[in-house]
């Protein structure tokens, strides 16, 4: 353990930066968690689909490549977001209907729906690894629509010594405001209302006339929207998606759920930047190539001495 | 009489709502107890508790003079307890036979190696494990039901089933929770006559019962919790007779039907021995 | 499962009661005859395995006799014994999914382990290469499996107890920090892996054979005995004091912990078990292929060891050897037929995975215990438990040990109660 004191700062931009990701897709985990008290191992896909889905209709259809400007930058960063929040919640729905929806009208063991979500996850992540139709990614990585200007006469700003470029800041901004716009929605929406009520009593929430089906659709879309919107900028930071970009950022934003407290949206995003950061203070202080063991090993340390993570596991926070 | 099992101050909170508070008990050797009252008063998490499910919050367990408190429900079974459940929790989809092979299991030697290699010691716990098993569901009335999966059974037959399972383990004590649940009177008929026929047999019995007839017609001393506290406890005769019983089962305003008569216990004869059991 | 003595049952009951329907197919006119070879077979006893280790045997024979239309010659060995440590990797697993109910993504990990305590310990690789010592893979053998057993203890001990879907994602993770760690160390040889891995060489006075120079089907025969002894050991436990145990943990983990079920203990050993069998098939892996390298266990093969063992059938032996065939056969006999890398715009390497995934979810829809599943297993897993109003059934177990329901209704009640109280005084 001897930290470079000088690489400090940017791993703690990167890593803040790098929470707020992760937490996007965090929420996902956690809010199906809530409700359905299970972990959607097809998560991952979910939040690629969003990310593919972008990458055809702006990169491939409408062959956006120049960097935008002014009120038109803003416009269409809106409808990158939209539309790939969009199709993730589609792709989560499908994902309901197909993979959950049929064991849970069975009451099937738990088993059958991990094992159905694992092979709902395969099956979309090595699909996209084909080429046999045009939206397919194939097996090499594809360029991202260059929508936002990068290089170095692009805007940036200097934040503790690390330059902070537009999807960056833009990363933040988006997180933030979904995160505010989820905890209305939960807290003070009727629909937000049943999705507590199911997390906390489903018997009862039955009872008091919660439609089961429809909020766990619910929960499904709204859990995809964010996921896709986190797809979207996953594209915009990076530049260019593989098929298999899910998994990692997947993986991670699971390990950030479960140690803010899956079920609990808060928690979510503690967790998700408290783990972009350890992480990336950890490429600083023993070395990059340890970075995905660090965060791996986070997961059973925290299972084991706090199963119910930093904020419990309520879902109203 | 020796005690059997001591309860010492047995408090149990979940997240700051008490559900047991300084519950005292001593079971002896050899009887029937009895433990009643309203729901919600704590019974089953006093099983819980003596079991191993929850280690409680603050109060002792002793078991033939050692603590328990703190130990694995399985090693509290290795020591001599054994309980059913208030809401049936057999092996489903296992054969009645199967589900009573369990509980004699616990009593088997087999290490892992042994069962790798068809030890002869294997051999002839699995032999006799059956005839166990048989011998067991025979005690307990449901021999014929031995090939058929558990969940078909009746729910009666399923609550035999049960005590069949914990009997397998050759419990000194047995914890019963509500055996008679759901019962017709008919099987309660029965089951009192079982329960009577364990302890007979050498086996203590304690007893979650909800149903007055049984519990009072069972029992040589019966204790009563209300809110997680003991409110009373003696010979069934002189509780039932307890104005603080008869406030927590009947409520405020009932002091009119105090006076109901103590259940005949349905023409079984009075029990004999009292607490000497 | 309880075990019987063997003439007790005759071929029609056994089909009653694992496989229903199929026993209503049949009519008397085939059972009878059919009772008579089966209850032959079973009074062989160990004989069995021996018919087996000859059948098994003779298939390279058959294969260069050219009597399969395809998979001939060299390839076809190749691939026989591919699928030969593929069935020790889903007997394995099926232990722990199948037998004991625990979902573990993370499985290859064991089987990495195995591979890499070969090279470690075998005059493998350059001169410079780190090696702890030098033996011959023989003596190594036991070290590969227990290093495997090992590392299935520490990483179970602590984390059996978490809920099954936990489990799942840590044993996810154990997967990857194992890879990386061997991607990252340099004594691994780190991303470029180990080569030379010495060849098993048996110099008897009166036999002498080399795997590396011999046929190549002797590889396969390598395999036999394993495969055989695992199956031995897997059913014994299966019908033993063990196997019942993991059975009632799989159906009620309180229940089973109030009868005496040691539950976290036979969990840790379904870990220990699986393990031991996934080491044997690295030391096999290992010395076969000579070379290793973090790139030959990405996760996707413990996913698709996971695949095999679903779709063939929880709990059942047949189950996990169909399985195996499927998932590593199928696509070499696909790649054969098709006379290319694609099938349908699928790659067969990768697309696979895709259908395979596919095909998880309808197994879990409409058959839920796989293809050949043990009958029990599949009632288990088609009704968990349908009590009413329950979105998702919850193992029961969790119910009554995270928060118990009626207990919990108790206690919040707890508040009228003294309220009602006090308003009396």
């Amino acid at each position: 353990m001897d930290c470079n004191s000088s690489l400090l700062g940017p791993a703690l931009v990167t890593g803040t930066i790098l929470g707020f990701l992760y937490a996007l897709i965090a929420l996902g985990y956690t809010m199906v968690y809530g409700v359905l008290k299970l972990i959607n191992f097809a998560h991952d896909a979910v939040f690629a689909v969003g990310a593919i889905g972008t990458w055809f209709l702006f990169g491939e259809i409408l062959n956006i490549d120049e960097p935008k400007q002014g009120l038109m930058l803003v416009l269409v960063i809106l409808a990158v977001l939209l539309v790939g929040g969009l199709v993730s919640a589609g792709g989560a729905a499908l994902l309901e209907r197909t993979a959950y929806r049929p064991l849970r009208k069975r009451h099937a063991a738990r088993l059958s729906y991990l094992i159905s979500a694992i092979g709902a996850s395969f099956f979309a992540t090595y699909l996209f690894q084909q080429d046999f139709l045009p939206i397919l990614l194939g097996p090499g990585p594809q360029q991202f629509p260059h929508i936002i200007a990068a290089g170095p006469e692009a805007f940036s700003m200097n934040i503790l010594g690390s330059r902070v470029t537009t999807p960056e800041v833009l990363m933040v901004v988006v997180a933030v405001i979904c995160f505010i716009v989820l905890d209305r929605v939960i807290n003070q929406t009727s629909t937000g209302r049943s999705i507590r009520a199911l997390s906390e009593d489903p018997i009862a929430a039955q009872l008091m006339g919660v439609n089961v089906d429809r909020v766990i659709v619910v929960t499904f879309l709204i859990g995809g929207f964010f996921g896709g919107i986190a797809g979207a900028m996953y594209g915009l930071l990076f530049g260019s998606i593989a098929w298999n970009l899910g998994f990692t950022p997947g993986v991670k934003a699971f390990t950030a759920a479960v140690l803010g407290g899956i079920g609990n949206i808060r928690g979510a995003m503690l967790g998700a930047i408290l783990l972009g950061l350890i992480e990336n203070l950890s490429t600083v202080c023993i070395d990059s190539e340890w970075k995905n063991v660090v965060a791996f090993t986070i997961l059973p340390l925290v299972l084991i001495f706090r199963p119910t993570g930093i904020m419990g596991e309520r879902i109203g926070g | 009489m020796a005690a059997l099992m001591t309860v010492e101050n047995v408090t149990m909170e979940f997240g700051g709502l008490r559900a047991l508070a300084d519950v005292n008990i001593e079971i002896e050797e050899g009887e029937i107890f009895g433990l009643i009252g309203p729901n919600g008063a704590g019974k089953t998490t006093l099983f819980n508790c003596i079991t191993g499910v929850y280690a409680p919050t603050s109060g002792k367990v002793a078991f033939e003079g050692g603590p328990i408190t703190g130990r694995r429900p399985d090693q509290i079974v290795d020591l001599g307890i054994c309980r059913t459940f208030q809401q049936i929790r057999l092996f489903p989809n296992m054969t009645a036979m199967e589900n009573v092979f369990i509980g004699v299991d616990a009593r088997h030697q087999t290490s892992v190696f042994g069962a790798m290699f068809r030890s002869p010691r294997h051999k002839r716990e699995e032999n006799e494990g059956e005839d166990k098993s048989l011998e067991l569901l025979e005690y307990c009335g449901i021999r014929k039901f031995a090939n058929d999966l558990a969940k078909n059974l009746s729910y009666g037959d399923q609550r035999r089933l049960e005590i069949a399972r914990a009997l397998g383990t050759k419990p000194k004590l047995l914890l019963l929770d509500e055996p008679a649940a759901g019962m017709n009177p008919a099987e309660k008929n029965g089951l009192r006559d079982l329960v009577r026929k364990i302890r007979d047999s050498g086996v203590t019995v304690l007893l979650i019962e909800h149903d007055m007839k049984v519990v009072m017609g069972l029992s040589d001393r019966v204790a009563v919790l209300d809110h997680g506290e003991r409110i009373a406890f003696g010979k069934p005769e002189q509780v039932q007779k307890d104005p603080k019983v008869v406030e927590a089962y009947l409520g405020a305003g009932a002091g009119g039907t105090a006076g109901k008569p103590p259940p005949p216990g349905q023409g079984s004869a009075p029990i004999p021995g009292g607490s000497g059991g | 499962m309880a075990s019987r003595a063997p003439s007790a049952e005759d071929l029609r009951t056994y089909l009653d009661r694992n496989y229903p329907r199929v026993s209503r197919v049949l009519p008397d006119a085939v059972v009878g005859p059919g009772n008579i070879a089966w209850r032959g077979w079973r009074r062989l006893g160990y004989f069995r395995y021996l018919i087996a280790a000859a059948l098994m045997a003779s298939i390279p024979f058959l294969m260069e006799a050219d009597l399969f239309p395809i998979l001939q010659g060299g390839y076809g060995v190749n691939v026989l014994f591919t699928t030969g440590y593929w069935i020790l990797l889903t007997l394995g697993l099926g232990v722990v999914v199948g037998l004991a109910g625990l979902l573990d993504l993370g499985y290859v990990a064991f089987f990495m382990l195995g591979a890499y305590t070969t090279a470690l310990m075998t005059d493998s690789g350059s001169p410079e290469q780190w090696h702890l010592v030098t033996w011959s893979p023989w003596l190594v053998l036991p070290f590969a499996v227990l290093v495997a057993m090992l590392a299935g203890f520490v990483l179970g001990v602590p984390t059996l107890r978490l809920r099954g879907d936990y489990l799942a994602i840590v044993t996810l993770g154990f997967h990857e920090i194992v890879r990386q760690s061997v991607n990252n160390m340099e004594i691994t040889n780190g991303s470029r892996g180990i080569a030379q891995i010495p060849t098993p060489v048996i110099d008897l006075p009166f036999w002498k054979l080399d795997f590396g120079l011999d046929a190549e089907y002797y590889w396969w025969f390598l395999c036999i005995p394993a495969i055989l002894l695992a199956v031995l050991m897997i059913r014994h436990l299966d019908n033993s004091r063990v196997g019942r145990y993991w059975a009632a943990i799989r159906e009620d983990e309180v229940a089973a912990a109030a009868m005496g079920v040691p539950v976290t203990k036979m969990k840790v050993l379904a870990f220990v078990i699986g393990a031991s069998v996934s080491g044997v098939a690295g030391w096999i892996y290992s010395v076969k292929l000579g070379y290793i390298a973090p790139n030959s266990f990405p996760l996707l093969q413990s996913i698709l060891v996971l695949c095999a063992v679903v779709i063939g059938g929880l709990g059942s032996i047949a189950g996990a050897v169909l399985g195996a065939i499927l998932v590593a056969t199928l696509p070499e006999v696909v790649r054969e037929l098709s006379g290319g890398e694609e099938v349908f715009g699928f790659n067969i390497e990768s697309g696979r995975i895709a259908v395979f995934g596919l095909l998880l979810i309808i197994v879990m829809i409409y058959r839920p215990g796989g293809l050949l599943a043990a009958r029990r297993r599949r009632t288990e897993l088609m009704e968990a438990g349908a009590a009413d109003g329950v979105i998702l059934t919850e193992t029961p177990g969790e119910a009554l040990a995270d928060e118990p329901s009626d207990e919990t209704v108790k206690t919040r009640d707890a508040d009228l109660y003294d309220t009602r109280k006090k308003g009396d005084e």
